[in-house]
């Protein structure tokens, strides 16, 4: 394939589909912080039912942080295989992310499963509701993250060369966003609860 | 031009619906924003009408009680999201590609993904009408009157839905246009020498990038309020309405600086032109609609001062709001100085483009009033923030967009509009326009509430509203004069050339209506109005010499050999993506059938759009 599109301004050589991936993730951080800031407005407002403090665990969400710190590593492995011209080697890192961010949603599932049980619902109180939203939303970001990998990993494995590694880089970046989002996510919800 | 080194290149069929539905050519997208925005207009403006009719007399029975709301929202809503914004998205999807020399947008086919998915959120919106009543609490949606509660109907929902869908339409045609901007001008055609067209759309682009999110994210949270039973808006059980007011003026405000930047653009492009001058101070304009944009993100609250903000809050606010007078009077003084002493040619884009500086100081004038938290609390949620908005959307962004379709129209379509019936066009929208409107300041100084659907006889109130009414038939007259006009001239319209006004850039150096492939040659830009460079030479600062400027001004790079030119090919999948997403949204509102079916067309088109190649010819020569 040629080259996206030439560059014809000299003052800006980036690939379009780079930037315009960072620009996506620029309007991103928008949304998760509305999401974020109604959770602080609204998290410590309990009228009735379980309160945050009395709720939240940090076991696993301790480890699904390591998760997905490691999954960010598994990411730059790929890219960095497949500059050196090391396809499969990059499509074996890309699968390792891609199945650490499985684990992050069945680790995610089992402590939503947690929650039930013990009578955090988003409708039992504002907490829950701002709960379940802001790290519901994170979590669809990192199925659709898994999606994508999985479909530029075995999908397109065949257009993945050192000359078009844009499709693992786009991937990449947003999958380290997503990552940064985790992280400000248990801070604010988990360690400061 | 020459061109004859150049191989052009195969170009793609362009008769019949399937290349219009399956087009990525920006100059088509352009086009069809134009004609749904145009559609929807008439449909906001029907509203508007009834809205008037209504009106016009104490005690009316024309429009009341909830019809009356449904068509105040559904006007507010479709004027926003569904005539402004996308004619404005259209003029910048034609133009800008070609004043910045360039062959399409920076992702053709996610242009044409925006584009779809405009036109359907948009009749999905309105077909709220037919199944269960249109949205009815306001455009603003003010919780918890959106709350299951008080709105029990779907149209709520197809209110909430069809804005993230259009939502969804903004931010793919603001990451195109910031990224064909930033990555596509022609050589030579650094930032300091873009036309402000082109800078005010940049910055609008990252006004909707930075605000849509915040509504997108307050929407998604009424949603799961009014279906999955959380908490987010509802005070009885901890949860806060002025979240809801927080998050959606943290986009409405920004809102409106996306509705008049580009606008300020096309009268920036207009102005110079017909009085044969440089735009005076051209880096003092470029950088205002910068600086209008940041302090666009700091003054959200000033729709909320009478919500009980501490006085603190309101100070500051309100200080923020009166520095936008600061750069917004930068660029009328500047706009005026071009028109100072110019050859002026008083062409209905002039008249157009010289009507808006006017008007849109009156609305920024009432603008400084409402910034006063004292005057706001005496005037807030009367007529008179009514008048305020129409004269800066209305008289500011629509006299605007009316002054770009005149001035571009012939490059569009080859054809001028009839200056006859332009000039009676603007008579008659300027005199309803200001007798529309302009009573409304007086009506809200009277103490008349925003948003009723009637009022009681002897308040002194009804020679004004009747006077009001009367000018919006008028104003809509005009609107029918334009429309005749636009499709007398396409048949009958006197032939354009390809540089009809003597224009300053470079999308009149191409023929009209263009090639598909914009220019043979990529033109290689020396200043800030290169059209000029190929015809005159001379002084830059004293008259024009109209002489033809000779070899010496086509320089080095554009006689070197260009690569192949490769058109992008046309694709379904984007039409596919968009019809899915809207299906999608059907289904949480209707019956559930529709979301696999919403589902699965989102899937496959995805797919299939992920490994069909852009460029197959390119790809087959590699």
């Amino acid at each position: 394939m040629a080259s996206h599109h030439p560059v014809a301004s000299a003052e800006i050589a980036v690939d379009s589909r780079k930037l315009g991936v960072w620009v996506f993730l620029a309007s991103e951080v928008i949304f998760f912080a509305s999401l974020i800031v109604s959770y602080l407005v609204l998290h410590n407002r309990v009228t009735s039912g379980p309160t945050a403090h009395e709720a939240l665990t940090l076991t696993i969400p301790t480890i699904n942080t390591m998760i997905l710190l490691t999954s960010s590593v598994a990411m730059v492995l790929a890219l960095a295989h497949l500059r050196d011209g090391n396809r499969r080697a990059s499509i074996a890192w890309l699968l390792t992310t891609a199945w650490l961010g499985i684990c992050f949603l069945i680790l995610k599932a089992v402590e939503y499963s947690q929650h039930l049980h013990e009578g955090l619902t988003p409708s039992v109180n504002v907490f829950g509701s701002a709960y379940y939203t802001v790290t519901g939303f994170h979590a669809a970001h990192v199925a659709v993250g898994v999606i994508w990998i999985l479909s530029v990993a075995l999908g397109l494995r065949r257009r993945l060369s050192p000359q078009n590694d844009v499709l693992v880089e786009t991937v990449g970046l947003y999958w380290h966003f997503v990552d940064l989002v985790w992280v400000a996510i248990f801070m604010v919800v988990y360690l400061l609860r | 031009m020459a061109s004859s080194a150049v191989a052009l290149p195969r170009v793609y069929e362009e008769r019949g619906l399937l290349s219009w539905l399956t087009t990525v050519d920006h100059k088509r997208i352009g086009i069809l924003y134009i004609l749904g925005a145009g559609f929807f207009a008439l449909i906001g403006g029907l509203e508007a009408l009834f809205i008037r009719t209504q009106l016009a007399v104490p005690n009316n029975q024309v429009l009341v009680g909830e019809a009356y709301n449904q068509v105040l929202t559904m006007h507010g809503t479709t004027m926003v999201f569904l005539v402004v914004m996308p004619v404005l998205a259209g003029l910048g999807n034609y133009v800008v590609p070609l004043m910045i020399g360039a062959r399409d947008m920076a992702y053709p086919r996610l242009n044409a993904f925006g584009v779809w998915m405009f036109l359907l959120g948009g009749l999905f919106l309105n077909l709220s009408f037919l199944l269960g009543g249109a949205p009815d609490a306001g455009w603003f949606g003010y919780a918890p009157l959106t709350a299951k509660t008080f709105s029990k109907g779907t149209g709520i929902d197809f209110w909430i839905l069809g804005l993230q869908l259009l939502g969804i339409s903004s931010i793919t045609s603001s990451i195109n246009f910031v990224s064909t901007i930033l990555l596509l001008r022609a050589p030579g055609l650094t930032l300091n020498r873009l036309p402000l067209f082109a800078w005010t759309t940049l910055v609008t682009a990252f006004l909707i990038l930075f605000a849509m999110p915040s509504i997108s994210a307050a929407l998604f949270l009424l949603f799961l309020d009014r279906h999955l039973g959380t908490h987010f808006f509802n005070p009885a059980a901890g949860g806060d309405p002025l979240l809801w007011q927080h998050l959606f003026w943290f986009f409405g405000h920004p809102e409106v600086y996306i509705m008049i930047l580009p606008a300020m653009g096309i009268v920036s492009e207009v102005l110079p032109v017909f009085s044969r001058k440089p735009l005076f101070g051209y880096t003092a304009v470029a950088y205002s609609s910068v600086a209008i944009g940041f302090i666009g993100f700091t003054v959200w609250a000033h729709h909320m001062f009478a919500v009980g903000l501490p006085d603190v809050v309101n100070a500051f606010f309100s200080a923020a709001s009166m520095l936008v007078a600061v750069p917004t009077a930068i660029k009328v003084f500047n706009w005026i100085a071009t028109i100072w002493g110019g050859a002026v040619r008083y062409r209905t884009p002039f008249l157009f483009a010289a009507a808006f500086v006017a008007l849109f100081v009156i609305g920024g004038l009432s603008g400084l009033f409402l910034a006063a938290v004292p005057v706001d609390w005496q005037v807030t949620d009367t007529y008179f923030v009514v008048a305020h908005f129409h004269y800066t959307l209305f008289g500011g962004s629509m006299f605007a967009i009316v002054a770009g379709i005149y001035y571009w129209f012939p490059k569009i379509t080859g054809r001028f509009l009839d200056e006859r019936l332009g000039r009676l066009h603007f008579a008659l929208q300027f005199i309803g326009f200001n007798l529309t409107f302009f009573p409304m300041h007086f009506l809200g100084l009277m103490g008349m509430p925003r948003r009723i659907y009637t009022y009681a006889p002897g308040l002194g109130w009804e020679s004004l509203n009747l006077l009001a009414t009367i000018g919006a038939f008028i104003l809509a007259l005009g609107f029918v004069v334009f429309f005749a006009n636009i499709a007398r001239s396409l048949v009958a319209g006197e032939r354009a050339p390809d540089d009809p006004w003597d224009g300053h850039t470079l999308e009149w150096l191409t023929s009209s209506p263009p090639p598909p492939y914009n220019f043979a040659r990529i033109p290689v830009v020396h200043s800030r109005r290169p059209a000029w460079d190929r015809k005159y030479t001379g002084n830059p600062h004293a008259r024009p010499v109209a002489e033809i400027a000779g070899e010496n001004d086509r320089q080095e790079g554009e006689d070197a050999p260009e690569k192949p030119i490769h058109l992008p090919a046309p694709s379904i999948w984007p039409l596919v993506i968009a019809a899915g997403l809207t299906v999608f949204a059907l289904g949480l509102v209707t019956h559930w059938l529709f979301i696999p079916i919403g589902i699965l067309l989102f899937a496959v088109g995805l797919a299939r759009w992920a490994t069909q190649p852009l460029f197959p010819e390119a790809a087959s020569h590699s």
